[in-house]
Formats: C-alpha cells, structure tokens, sequence
C-alpha cells in the first residue's frame, strides 16, 4: 500500500516537475519573443524616424527607401508607419510644388 | 455557394496582387515628383562659360593701384570653373566733365590665360576649389588719368567683348566720398535659408566682391526657450558676423530680421516684416516671441542696449506680410528696402518695373504711398536671397533647385522671381561705423541684381543724405535746381551688347514730374529747373473702421490721424533709372522746405 502510494506520489512529483520544466521553457521562450519583439520595434522605429528626418528635398531618396522598406514588411501596423512617411513626403512635395508655382 | 467561394478566393487573390502593386505605384509617383521637381541635369552639369564679369572699384584715386576681378560665369550665373581661354584688356574712358571719349594713361594687365583645375561641372561651386582659376581671378592696375572708365575685356577665342562698371578716378588733391556696394539683407540655414553663416559671408566678400554685407536671420527661428539659447546658435551667429568684419576691407553689420508670422487688423500685431541693424558688435535677443509690435520693440531695444541702432521694413506690397506704415519712427526707420529679389515696393500697378504675383491691392502699402505720408526714408536695396548667396543670388535662374550646393531644408529658394538687388552707399571709409552712419543719415541708393551703377542726384547742390537730405529754400515758389549724372554699368548677359542707361523719370511727391526716355548712352547728365510753387503732400486714403478710428490701409493694426500724413508742406523729389539691360536704380528722395 504504502509502495503504491510511493509510486503515486513519485508520479505526481515527476508530473509537477515536468509541468513546471514546461512552463519555465514557455516563459523563458515568451521573454526571447518579448525581447526580439521590442528589438524588432526599437528597429522599425528606427527606420520610421530616419524616414522622416531624411523626407526634408535634399534627402527625399533615402527617405523613400526607408518608407518602401517598412511598406513591404508583413506586419500591419510596421506598414502603416510606411504609408505615414510616405504622406508626409508627399506633402513636402506639394509644398514645394506650390512654392516653385506649379500650382 | 461553390460560385461564391471562387469569387471570395479570386477576390482575394487580387488583393493579394494589388497590395504590393500599389505600394509600388504611390513610391514611384513619390520618386517620380521628386526627381521631376528637384534633378536637373543641365544645372548640374553644363557649367560652360556663357558671359564674363569684370568688376573695379567704383571710385579711386589717380595713379592707385587697385584690384579688378574677373568672373567667367556659366548660364545660371555661377562661377564657370573650367574656364581656360585667354583674355586681353583695354581701356575707355570719358571726361568728367563733358562726357567726351578720352585717352587716358593706364596700365593694364597682360593677356592672361585662366587656369583650370576644376572637374566637378555643377555639382560642386567652382569658388570652394583651389590651386587655380576656377573661374575668377584678380589683376592690380593703375589708372592716371582723372574721368569716367570703363575697363574692356576680350574673350580671344570667342572674340566676344565684356565691360565693368564705371570706374570713377577722382584727381589726387581733391575730397570726394567713396561708393561702396553691399547687401544687407539675407538668410542661412540658421533660419530659413540655405548654407551656412560662413560660407554666406565667404561669398559675399570674395565672389560677389562686395564691400559690406550683413545678414539678418529670423532669429525667432533659432532653438530657444525663454531666455535659454538651447544651442547657442545666437551668440554665434553674433561672433560669425564680427569675425567676417575687416575695417578697410569688408564691413559686416550685426542685425536680425524681426517677423510676424501672422498679425493685422485684429491682432496686436501688425503684419510687417522688419530688418534691425546695429552699430556695434552685439544685440540683445528680441524677436516676435519677445515683443508685439515696432513701438514696444524699439523701446525695449533702447532700454537693453546703448548702442544706437536703426531698422526698416521690406516687401511692403507682398500680399503675405505687407508693411505697415503706421508703425514710423524718423530717428529709426532711415531707410526702406525699395528692391529684393521678391519685386520692387515703390509702387502697386502698372507703374511698378518688377510687380510680384503676391502683390498687395490698396491704398497705403507701397513707397509712394508712404512718402506722402510724410515717412522720410531714402531708399536701399538688398537680396533677401535665401540660396545663401548674399549679394548674387542664383534663385531666379534654374540653378534654383534644393539639390543645390548650398543645400536648404527650406522651402525658400522658390518663388522669388528676381535677382538680389544692391545698395550703393557714399562713406568716407569703409567700415561698420561709417556704413550704419551712412544708412542712418540716409546717404545710399538703390540698384537690382549686381549692377553697380554710378549716380549722382542733387537739388540746389545738396546731394542725398547731406543735411538729412532737405533743401531749404527762401520761397514757395523758389527755383530748385535739379542735377542728375548717371554712368550706367557696362555688365551684361549678354556678350558683346553692353548695358546702356534707357530712361530716367523724376518723380515729384509721388507723381511723374520728368521722363527722358529713349537715352541710349552710357553716360548721362541732366539739369532741370522747378519753380513751380511748393505745395506739400498728404496721403487722402485712410479708412474708418467701425471702432470709429482713422486706419492707413485695411491690415494696418495702428490707428492713426488722419491730419499728421502729410510732409508739413514739403515737396520731395526722387530719380528712377532704367537701363537696356533690365536693371533700374532708385535714389532720392531730396526734400524741399521753404525756410
């Protein structure tokens, strides 16, 4: 009786060990994906910043870049930092087009 | 339901597609508008020589040596660097006098090959390249002959001709004050312009040889917060411009640009734009932030500072920031800025030789209107340039373009359709003192682009700025004796057809008085007499508004009466010239009291 308990209780140990094991791997895998999602945004707000400072006509090329960059990644929200970049540039333009009286 | 689904997944197939086909689509409409709008491969690379500019001194002493500069330019009026023909010199000179064709004793330099060391077409300025020509080079001569000259210059290869401005040589033994040429109006980086306060100054001192300069940033622009200079951009914009001052050589004001961003009829402030000039070498920061409107600004400048200091306003027909005359101070506002490169401010109408599109309309904005009444300032001219070009700006010519060295940030280099203009100012020496005391006792005139036309204007012997440029005469209708002599600048764009004077007009209060036209020589002198009875002036055009007061125009933000705009009964006479080569020059004006 008593052995049977032994074995009962071995098991559940084993079990708990296991399932703690298993949940340390899950956090320690959700703190890897947390910390390469915050690199990934430090990252995609880099860019997102350099698109900007370098949308003023002398550097509009390497803004472009920067906003074609983040249009064509998967995730949305990255994307949607693109077409703002790309907004603004646009609206840099129609400035100057309006200054130099194409408008 | 099988339909559907197929229609969902084509649906969706297509959008699929259409997603990066329509990004694809709006950055290249962004590249393609700017690559329209900003890349122009002619500006960047056709720097060829077109025309030549030979530039002396205006006035010099018999048997001087002085220097002569000269300038191959491309078609966008740059520097042509690689220029390498070879040049001869001549001489054509004319008695003081009498204006007859003379020969005179000089010594002129040898024919001269330019060297060239220069590859960079019009990518980089040909002036910030060393170790040869480039483009521009400097020869001393000696003239010994006293008259009007004019120094010719031969292309040997094209056979095309090339003339400098007058070069009036004066006999040793006489006194005679000096003309010397600058623009004191201009912008950097530092604020709105292009390029930086250094290289602006470089500039206006070795390639557009000019005499005196300053710049007048908005320094309300500037990084600030409160009374803390976050990047101590004004303290250094202060030390740039004492550094680049050099009694003798080249005269530096310190001075800012005062700017309403907005203001008129129901704001405290008014809607014009101001530019103050100090005499010594420091300012107390003040800027819109600081103070509403002129009255409170000279005030607080006087309470700040003991230097003396004087200030005037620009483009006072511009539809965006007009001037506001309301807002006068005589012991101040000496001076106003007839000509920039935004147009000329003398009048609204078909009258005005370089109207802008952004042209005001109404009563009350323009020069006429404010000598009438009865603001007493001479005039001046200026850049106004933001292509960091002071005293030859490139911003009406293709080379217009932000991809331009010097770079902007900005969108200013648009829209300005004229070339910088110049101010010819008559001082003993060259110097900042002497260059704000001749801007304070209103002793300059005004010319457009980088003309440097020698002109004398005098009523009864009493020239501008001598006598706070007022004659006084025993009776009203006392014969006022009206002297004028031009010497137009030979310069053109065009070889081989040098500029000669077209017309002169002599306004009267305002009016039309005299008009020769036709002229067609280099030189010119005119003498007329007026006995006409004085009568005085007054400005009749001011509104009421409905808080029952007397305004001068509709944005004016200052109440006035109506009974104190007029001149206190004093004519006032000033001179326009026209030449063939689209230039014209202002001077005057000269008043009249009877005693």
């Amino acid at each position: 009786m008593s052995d049977s308990r032994d074995i009962h209780l071995t098991k559940d140990l084993i079990k708990n060990n296991s399932t703690n094991s298993t949940s340390n791997l899950i956090s320690r895998d959700k703190e890897i994906v947390a910390t390469k999602s915050k690199k990934k945004k430090i990252y995609y707000l880099t860019i997102f910043i350099l698109g900007i400072a370098f949308s003023t006509p002398v550097f509009m090329p390497i803004g472009i870049i920067c906003a074609s960059y983040l249009l064509f990644q998967k995730n949305k929200k990255v994307v949607l930092l693109g077409f703002i970049i790309i907004l603004i540039q646009i609206f840099i333009l129609a400035h100057f087009a309006y200054s130099m009286e194409f408008f | 339901m099988i339909k559907q689904t197929k229609m969902m997944k084509i649906n969706k197939d297509f959008k699929n597609k259409l997603s990066p086909l329509g990004k694809i689509l709006i950055i290249s409409i962004v590249i393609g508008s700017w690559v329209f709008m900003f890349i122009d491969f002619n500006v960047m690379f056709d720097n060829n020589k077109t025309t030549m500019w030979i530039h002396g001194p205006s006035m010099v002493v018999e048997n001087e040596d002085f220097e002569i500069t000269v300038e191959a330019w491309d078609q966008y009026e740059r520097l042509a660097g690689s220029y390498n023909g070879m040049v001869s010199f001549e001489i054509e000179s004319y008695n003081y006098t009498t204006l007859e064709k003379i020969n005179a004793i000089s010594s002129l330099p040898k024919d001269y090959e330019f060297t060239s060391n220069f590859i960079w077409n019009g990518l980089v300025p040909a002036y910030n390249i060393k170790g040869a020509d480039n483009g521009k080079r400097t020869f001393i001569i000696k003239i010994s002959t006293p008259g009007i000259h004019y120094i010719k210059l031969k292309d040997m290869d094209t056979k095309e001709k090339y003339r400098s401005n007058p070069i009036i040589v004066k006999p040793e033994d006489t006194y005679f004050k000096n003309l010397f040429w600058g623009d004191i109006h201009g912008h950097t980086a530092y604020s709105d312009g292009s390029g930086t306060p250094e290289d602006a100054y470089k500039f206006a001192r070795d390639v557009a040889l000019l005499d005196f300069a300053a710049l007048t940033e908005h320094v309300e622009l500037f990084p600030r917060i409160s009374e803390v200079d976050l990047t101590g951009r004004f303290k250094k914009y202060i030390e740039i411009s004492n550094e680049f001052n050099d009694d003798g050589e080249f005269a530096t004001l310190v001075a800012m640009e005062w700017t309403t961003w907005f203001g008129g009829p129901n704001s405290n402030f008014p809607t014009e734009h101001l530019n103050i000039y100090f005499e010594d070498d420091d300012m107390p920061f003040f800027s819109t932030l600081t103070h509403n409107n002129p009255d409170d600004l000279y005030k607080a400048i006087e309470k700040e500072s003991d230097d003396d200091f004087i200030s005037w306003t620009h483009h006072c027909i511009r539809s965006t920031n007009p001037s506001d005359f309301a807002y006068y101070d005589e012991d101040i506002n000496t001076m106003v800025e007839i000509y920039s490169c935004h147009g000329s401010s003398e009048c609204t109408g078909r009258d005005n030789l370089y109207t802008s599109a952004k042209e005001i309309d109404g009563d009350g904005y323009s020069i006429r209107d404010a000598l009438k009444m009865g603001r007493k300032f001479g005039f001046m001219a200026s850049g106004d340039s933001h292509d960091g070009r002071l005293g030859h700006s490139i911003s009406h010519t293709d080379a217009r373009a932000v991809n331009q060295q010097p770079y902007t940030l900005s969108g200013y280099r648009y829209g300005t359709p004229y070339p910088n203009g110049l101010t010819g100012i008559y001082s003993d020496t060259l110097d900042r003192s002497h260059i704000f005391d001749a801007l304070k006792k209103r002793s300059a005139y005004a010319t457009t682009w980088i003309n440097r036309p020698y002109i004398e204007f005098s009523i009864n012997g009493l020239t501008v700025g001598v006598n706070d440029s007022t004659v006084h005469v025993p009776n009203i209708d006392s014969a006022r004796q009206i002297n004028i002599f031009i010497a137009a600048d030979g310069i053109s764009l065009k070889p081989n057809k040098r500029t000669k004077i077209e017309e002169i007009e002599i306004f009267k209060n305002s009016e039309l008085w005299k008009s020769y036209e036709n002229i067609d020589e280099v030189l010119s002198k005119i003498t007329v007499s007026d006995t006409s009875p004085i009568t005085g002036t007054e400005y009749e055009d001011c509104i009421k508004r409905d808080d029952g007061k007397y305004y001068i125009h509709e944005t004016s933000s200052k109440s006035v009466d109506p009974d104190e705009l007029n001149t206190n009964g004093a004519d006032y006479y000033y001179v326009r010239m026209q030449d063939s080569g689209g230039g014209a020059a202002w001077i005057g004006p000269i008043w009249v009291e009877v005693s």
